[in-house]
């Protein structure tokens, strides 16, 4: 079947199998951040923004996504450079493996979009749906907190602007 | 993975074209809500899917008389994000609807979907405390009591909306589970609601769920509260009557014996809570 949604910024129209799931459809686009870790919601690891809502990839079928806007980790950087959150993951070393760190990245970008200041304890129901199997979870949590402050002090981001560092 | 099966995919732009497209081919089609399920649990007869999304079922409305109305199509996010419905029966809704699953899966669940789906359920128990009913199409509406609903018996249908009555006046509610992690399945959980007038219980709503079976309200300890304030002896007598009434099975995660205590740890916790949320803060 036909499909049009919009992936990092940019249109997108492709085929799909009708049975297909979402987290194929982007992986088959190139967005191979968007991992394959349990493909039942458990892990994580394939999350994604979907009209600015993390979303397991895994549990949704390719169709539910017509019209819709999709951010995927490839999505956060810029030409200027990382994204906050990124940065602060790598600066804390919050990544081990690397595994889950997209899709701890677009959680946290979810949640740092509805609170700008999350609390330790906030930002640990945030990330509840991610697993993280090498590092445990306190640098990441310092990450995302160090990121919300990274964000705060930078010029603040023009409504309806795409996810990313501005 | 892919479903592999999957020939076709609809998106109708009402209720009744759904209705129209489920119809088709004897149970080959199946409506699809947010895919949370379905996607792992595709039935393999299933060939052609009915997605919801453009069937304007996503809304969430406060009638006048202070009862809610929940499209099939919100997600738990949208009914946590509405100050209506996290508030509604002293917080009940909320209390419940912040520990289903992690963020990544309320953005996508539906209630309906939930509904439908029947089983591990911490959305059910407080469902059936508040006396909720449901609006099907099949291809005229029709409203049914939650209870009704879950035994089940029903032909193909649409659930179009879930529907929350009222606060009693002197009610309160609380939710809770137990759950080897926050992230696990409840061994047990489960929902309380009195009705109070005069310090004296008019009303009572006990519900027991577990893991694998979907939460039932238990009548005998309704009866004991029914007529009785709320006090700490009748929180105790209680919680005693929850242990005989129910009956919850064993199995690797839990043995029974277990289980039938945490029923009452349940209750207990429940009604405590229950309690302190009265107005004046109870018995
Ligand atoms: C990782 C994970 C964690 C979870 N944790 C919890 C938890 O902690 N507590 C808890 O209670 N639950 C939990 N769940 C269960 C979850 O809440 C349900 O999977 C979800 O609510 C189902 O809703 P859906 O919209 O995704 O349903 P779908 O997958 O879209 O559909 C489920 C069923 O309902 C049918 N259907 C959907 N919408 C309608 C409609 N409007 N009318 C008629 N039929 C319809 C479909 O045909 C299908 O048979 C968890 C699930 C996952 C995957």
């Amino acid at each position: 079947m036909r499909l049009s949604f919009t992936l990092n910024g940019g249109s997108v129209e492709t085929d799909v199998a009708p049975g297909a799931t979402l987290m194929e459809l982007l992986r088959g686009l190139g967005a191979v951040s968007v991992k394959d870790g349990c493909a039942r919601g458990d892990c994580g690891s394939c999350a994604v923004l979907l009209d600015g809502r993390a979303v397991t990839a895994c549990l949704l079928f390719a169709g539910q996504v017509e019209g819709l806007r999709i951010t995927t980790a490839e999505g956060l950087a810029d030409e200027v450079g990382l994204h906050p959150l990124q940065q602060a993951l790598l600066e804390a070393g919050g990544v081990q493996c690397g595994f889950c760190t997209p899709g701890i990245l677009m959680a946290a970008a979810d949640l740092l979009e509805r609170e700008p200041e999350p609390t330790e304890a906030q930002v640990r129901v945030g990330l509840a749906g991610n697993l993280c199997r090498c590092t445990g979870y306190v640098k990441i949590v310092e990450a995302v907190q160090d990121a919300a402050a990274m964000m705060a002090s930078a010029t603040p981001v023009a409504e309806g602007e795409e996810v990313g560092h501005g | 993975m892919s479903v592999t099966q999957i020939q076709q995919y609809d998106r109708p732009s009402s209720v009744d074209a759904a209705w129209q497209l489920l119809q088709q081919g004897d149970g080959a089609a199946q409506l699809l809500g947010g895919g949370t399920d379905l996607v792992v649990r595709c039935p393999p007869e299933v060939t052609a899917l009915v997605d919801l999304s453009d069937a304007g079922l996503r809304y969430v409305e406060s009638t006048t008389d202070g009862g809610l109305r929940l499209g099939a199509m919100s997600t738990f996010t949208d009914l946590l994000e509405h100050p209506a419905v996290v508030t509604h029966t002293t917080g009940v809704l909320g209390e419940m609807l912040a520990q289903v699953g992690s963020v990544l899966h309320r953005n996508s669940a539906t209630i309906g979907g939930h509904v439908v789906r029947s089983r591990l359920s911490d959305v059910l128990p407080v469902l059936l405390a508040l006396d909720v009913t449901l609006l099907l199409y099949d291809g005229t509406e029709r409203e049914l009591g939650i209870g009704e609903y879950l035994d089940g018996g029903l032909g193909p249908h649409v659930v179009v909306e879930i529907r929350i009555p009222p606060r009693v006046e002197g009610s309160a509610a609380a939710f809770t589970r137990f759950a080897r992690t926050a992230f696990d399945h409840a061994l047990v959980n489960g929902c309380c609601r009195v009705d109070v007038r005069d310090g004296v219980i008019t009303a009572a709503r006990v519900v027991v769920g577990e893991s694998s079976a979907v939460g039932r309200r238990v009548p005998p300890v309704e009866e004991v509260l029914v007529g009785a304030s709320l006090t700490p002896e009748t929180i105790d007598t209680a919680v005693a009557a929850t242990r005989r009434a129910v009956d919850l099975h064993g199995d690797w995660i839990a043995s029974a014996e277990y289980r039938q205590h945490l029923a009452g740890v349940v209750t207990e916790r429940c009604l405590r809570t229950v309690a302190e949320r009265l107005p004046g803060g109870g018995a």
